[in-house]
């Protein structure tokens, strides 16, 4: 996150978190941290929060951030100039959660376009003269909009990382990241070959697979799970959730380095084992998280 | 001449307000604008039925539970699927569980700064200002939620964004050694539930309930699930709408369409819900609430013990003024005291981890099927009544969805109320930001 905004340990860091186009998910992991989350707005000078602090960004003219944390994903013209407000006015800018990061789950309207989406589901609302937020062409990541210093993924990221995010914040320097996948950190057991060449849902009858569920790779048994092409973080340094309660990960860490389209990371992944791609049935859909970035073409 | 003000906090949502007076500064109109959009509807068609439950926690990050749920119970419906008893004692337990962590984070990091303005005589902002001033409430109400939040996820892989319950049943159900650390929790919960009335009923709901009746609402219908004998229920049962002046109606999830209607309106994304059961005679239009107060109105109240007895105080103490929005919040934490007492139920009178978590019952598609097959799952999110329905095809695909959101009911209502106070404050005098507190105020008390 670059160097340290500042040495002096007494002064606390400014610190906004604002809400674009998402599930505020990521607020309700941050205020379920306990009581740590007492020690972390101790450590930080806390200015606007939309869910808990009735505060507005950028109150006052000379209103300037250390640090200003953005969730959700940009969806509408206000949005944006909210995010290039942001920009002006702080000195670091966080991307929180998937949808910050990569579109997230409401980038799946890239498939169509957001307002083609709002065409469909209202068709018979005027909106030429709306009062309504008008929509961009895409959502999009934070980083399509403005320089971003750090990006957090997950959805919502692991009580362990907002707590050591917020702890770095407050008391400032960098905090390390890592490049590993969500089978780096999987217990399951992988024999490198697949039980079937033939993809199996998750649907009564062939889930679950065997009664040697929670040993066995999930994806070597026939299951897509997004854990190859997945970042890991979501366990923190225990197993991956998802695996953990024996269901296939669906890659809401968005794509471990080196890989930017999970669907094309699966796909390959799928072939090499001569798994027919035939058993995708919505292709697109293993891009879910990371529908911006122009992921999706209409 | 319009103004838009910007935007009211601490809610689960975007608001804004748009408030229009005249030349002479008399009040003129004012309108709620609630314009987040994503497009749910539109984004699960296409989707195999089993990515849907993961897919739609993301509507809501604060009640992701109730999605995840009512979500496998329409395609379980349409494709006729059972569930397991099991399986359905430990998704109501959950479900149980992430009503009382929503009711905390509701009433003591959302709405308490405004109880605190009215005790104190200043405005209070938000939750650094708590943290100050009662340190201890705040300390145990985050660890009551950090409770919760690790309850939910053992029961649901994630606690916020579950992923455990899979079609058909719990894809992994916890343990002996889980389960005991799941009741001792719950016990906590139960006590701290009994605290948090007692800390706010005399403090806030008694003694200040006057002053809370004089923010002008309309008396308007009320919308909740009650079960087959009539008492209080949030996770199967049946609707029952009551009129302003004592209809009622009573009928299944499935039939939604019989009684409610969605409007479009250009000022919200979303779409409002109304019923056109009364007619137009009431001038009440059709307008219903839903969420803790409607609920514990609809029906006979909870049928706990503990719970029970805090609803005969409420009631008594609040009389014909019990319909107010601005009891929705004590109403919220008597719905909280029953949810443990309920919960605790589960944990003590069932065996949960005897019987199968899965359905044994195989679903695959048919080759030729061109049938259609329609799945409603509803039950009571802790904003309100939420429906569900698809239609999926014979292959498994979504390929229709209607989602009615438990805070979509309150809008025309939050709508009607808000009208009303900014014309008494502006004919008082008041400034735009004691519009936008006092809005803010009845639309918290809805946590929308």
């Amino acid at each position: 996150m670059g160097p340290p905004i500042s040495e002096d340990k007494t002064k606390r860091a400014r610190t906004a978190i604002l809400w674009l186009s998402g599930c505020a998910g990521c607020e309700a992991a941050i205020l379920s941290l306990g009581r740590s989350l007492i020690q972390l707005y101790q450590g930080l000078l806390m200015d606007a929060f939309f869910l808990v602090e009735d505060r507005l960004p950028f109150s006052s003219q000379d209103t300037h951030y250390d640090y200003l944390l953005f969730t959700g994903a940009v969806a509408t013209e206000g949005q944006l100039a909210l995010v290039e407000e942001g920009r002006r006015r702080s000195k670091r800018i966080i991307a929180l959660g998937t949808c910050a990061t990569h579109g997230g789950i409401p980038a799946m309207a890239n498939r169509l376009g957001l307002g083609e989406v709002a065409k469909e589901i209202n068709p018979s609302t005027k909106r030429s003269g709306s009062v309504l937020p008008k929509f961009l062409p895409d959502v999009l990541a934070l980083d399509e909009v403005v320089t971003v210093d750090l990006l957090v993924p997950g959805c919502p990221p692991s009580p362990k990382e907002l707590k050591g995010l917020l702890k770095a914040m407050g008391h400032m320097g960098p905090r390390p990241t890592g490049g590993k996948s969500v089978c780096d950190h999987c217990p399951m057991e992988r024999q490198g070959r697949f039980e079937t060449k033939i993809l199996r849902r998750l649907l009564p009858g062939s889930y679950p697979p065997s009664a040697t569920l929670g040993n066995r790779c999930l994806l070597e048994e026939g299951f897509l799970c997004l854990g190859p092409v997945t970042l890991a973080g979501c366990g923190a340094d225990g197993p991956p959730l998802c695996l953990k309660a024996h269901v296939p990960c669906r890659g809401c860490y968005g794509p471990v380095p080196g890989c930017h389209n999970q669907l094309l990371g699966m796909a390959t992944i799928l072939s090499t084992h001569g798994v027919s791609l035939e058993g995708l049935l919505d292709p697109g859909g293993l891009n879910r998280f990371i529908g911006a970035h122009g992921i999706y073409t209409r | 001449m319009k103004k838009t003000i910007h935007p009211i906090t601490r809610i689960e949502g975007h608001a804004d307000i748009e408030l229009e007076v005249d030349g002479k500064g008399r009040f003129k109109s004012l309108r709620l604008l609630i314009g987040s959009f994503r497009g749910f509807e539109k984004l699960l068609e296409g989707r195999p039925v089993e990515e849907v439950p993961r897919i739609v926690t993301r509507i809501c990050g604060l009640c992701p539970w109730s999605h995840h749920l009512a979500s496998v119970k329409a395609i379980e419906r349409a494709l006729g699927i059972d569930v397991p008893p099991r399986a359905e004692a430990l998704r109501r337990l959950a479900f149980l569980i992430s009503h009382i962590q929503d009711k905390i984070l509701h009433f003591f990091l959302m709405s308490l700064p405004d109880f605190l303005s009215m005790d104190e005589g200043r405005r209070v902002s938000g939750l650094g200002e708590v943290l100050k001033m009662e340190p201890e409430v705040a300390k145990r109400a985050l660890e009551a939620k950090k409770t919760c939040f690790d309850l939910l996820e053992i029961l649901g892989g994630k606690a916020i964004h579950p992923v455990s319950i899979v079609i058909g049943g719990v894809a992994s159900p916890p343990g002996k050694e889980a389960l005991r650390t799941i009741k001792r929790a719950t016990k906590r919960l139960l006590e701290f539930s009994k605290w948090a009335l007692s800390y706010s009923k005399e403090r806030f709901f008694i003694s200040l309930k006057e002053s809370l009746w004089e923010i002008p609402c309309e008396k308007t219908g009320f919308l909740g699930t009650v079960d087959e004998d009539g008492w209080l229920e949030l996770y199967h049962g049946n609707l029952k709408l009551l009129g302003p002046t004592g209809e009622v109606a009573l009928f299944q999830g499935e039939d939604y369409g019989d009684y409610l209607v969605e409007e479009e309106v250009d000022w919200s994304y979303s779409k409002l819900v109304k019923t056109d059961l009364w007619g137009s005679g009431h001038g009440q239009r059709g307008i219903y609430r839903v969420n803790a107060l409607s609920r514990l109105l609809v029906s006979k109240g909870p049928s706990t013990r503990m719970a029970q007895g805090e609803y005969g105080q409420f009631l008594s103490e609040l009389g014909t003024h019990a319909w107010h929005p601005m009891n929705y919040h004590w109403a919220r934490l008597i719905e909280m005291l029953y949810c443990a007492e309920e919960a605790l139920k589960i944990l003590e009178g069932i065996d949960l981890l005897e019987g199968p978590a899965l359905s044994s019952r195989t679903w695959v598609a048919e080759a030729g099927d061109t049938r259609r097959y329609t799945g409603i799952g509803s039950l009571e999110a802790p904003r309100g009544t939420l429906i569900h329905h698809y239609e999926i095809d014979s292959k498994g695909i979504l390929r229709q969805a209607n989602l009615i959101v438990g805070t979509t009911h309150n809008i025309a209502p939050m709508a009607e109320d808000a009208q009303r106070i900014a014309e008494g404050c502006i004919e008082r005098g008041e400034g735009l930001e004691r519009v936008r507190e006092k809005v803010a105020l009845v639309v918290r008390a809805h946590d929308p």
